[in-house]
């Protein structure tokens, strides 16, 4: 409960605060955005397998961002940032509509 | 316990015979929690998500050029570029044009302007309106009658020779087919029959029709050998009002 109450106060928090985002995280920042959300429904189907761990979700979320980060910014140092970019939301987008099937037989049984 | 990130099985495991909670009530169970640290920090990361998904989200919205990459902004600009250039191109078509369209319409102008001008010429030459400008007048008192139609003939070629642009004789306008014969009534030009005094009237360079009448052995000296008065007079506007 507390945890969605998080997910919501932090879209809100980032609708009023308008903040700026620097130039140099610009390119960073979706990639870490998807990855987040890879965790998430990873951890989505964790719960539901009955294994999900607080400690393990704190560790898969920031691995993801930092990964999927560093995998973006050495893509921009050898020239092919945006070609990375786009395999990097690609492997996150199948894993988590992977996931998304399990939620959905978990709770749907379909 | 396997990461939760790494399970990338497509398919699900059919449940077990053990009994498990049904999917719904994992759920309900989990959002009665109590929070423990545990899920203060899952909050805390859901929260960063949140913020960083709302800052991305109103950044594409409100600026798409600041989000670009540098690749994707060349190319924009190249884009941009080549469409510089094709509107460019086709300014420089479009003013070609234009200056080809004010052209030919000067030309056209230029044309009906030295069409006006030979109108009003060949009018004038028709005898078809009245004309005022400089000229002479050459008036010719025969009372006795001894003169013919011959020597009105002379007097209107000396004047057409001298470059009269109209001539008129006692009201009536000589054009290319007015004829000058003798009747039994006297001369006579188109319709009119002349009295004397007779009275030449032609529009042109004043000096120059005076000196194509009064020179020796001319038009004045032949009428006067034959016995009638004629005076030439210079005038600096000569009305025809006579038209044909």
């Amino acid at each position: 409960m507390i945890a969605l109450l998080g997910l919501v106060v932090g879209v809100v928090l980032g609708l009023v605060l308008q903040p700026t985002i620097p130039a140099g995280l610009q390119p960073y920042l979706p990639i870490a955005v998807v990855a987040a959300l890879d965790a998430v429904f990873g951890a989505s189907r964790a719960l539901l397998d009955g294994i999900f761990n607080d400690r393990v979700f704190v560790i898969s979320f920031i691995g993801n961002v930092l990964v999927a980060a560093l995998v973006v910014f050495l893509g921009d140092q050898l020239g092919v940032g945006a070609q990375l970019s786009t395999g990097v939301v690609v492997v996150f987008s199948i894993r988590i509509f992977a996931n998304a099937a399990a939620i959905r037989r978990h709770l749907f049984h379909a | 316990m396997t990461s939760p990130g790494s399970e990338d099985a497509e398919d699900w495991a059919p449940p077990t015979s053990q009994p498990r909670p049904t999917g719904w009530a994992v759920v309900r169970e989990a959002l009665n929690r109590r929070p423990s640290r545990g899920q203060w920090i899952v909050a805390l990361l859901l929260l960063g998500l949140g913020f960083g998904l709302a800052t991305q989200v109103r950044t594409t919205q409100q600026d798409t050029l600041s989000a670009a990459r540098t690749s994707d902004l060349v190319r924009i600009l190249d884009d941009l570029s080549a469409q510089r250039e094709r509107l460019s191109a086709e300014e420089t078509q479009l003013q070609t044009t234009i200056s080809e369209l004010r052209t030919s319409a000067d030309q056209a102008q230029a044309a009906r302007d030295a069409s006006r001008e030979r109108l009003q010429n060949l009018r004038i030459l028709a005898g078809v309106v009245p004309v005022t400008g400089p000229g002479a007048t050459l008036t010719i008192a025969d009372p006795d009658g001894v003169l013919g139609a011959s020597d009105v003939l002379d007097a209107i070629q000396e004047l057409r020779d001298a470059g009269a642009e109209a001539i008129a004789v006692d009201g009536e306008r000589v054009i290319a087919s007015s004829a000058v014969v003798d009747t039994p009534e006297g001369i006579a030009v188109g319709d009119t029959v002349l009295t004397s005094p007779i009275e030449i009237k032609a529009i042109g360079d004043a000096d120059t029709l005076a000196a194509g009448l009064s020179f020796p052995g001319g038009v004045i000296e032949r009428v006067r050998e034959a016995g009638a008065e004629a005076i030439v007079v210079e005038r600096d506007v000569v009305d025809i009002d006579a038209v044909e």
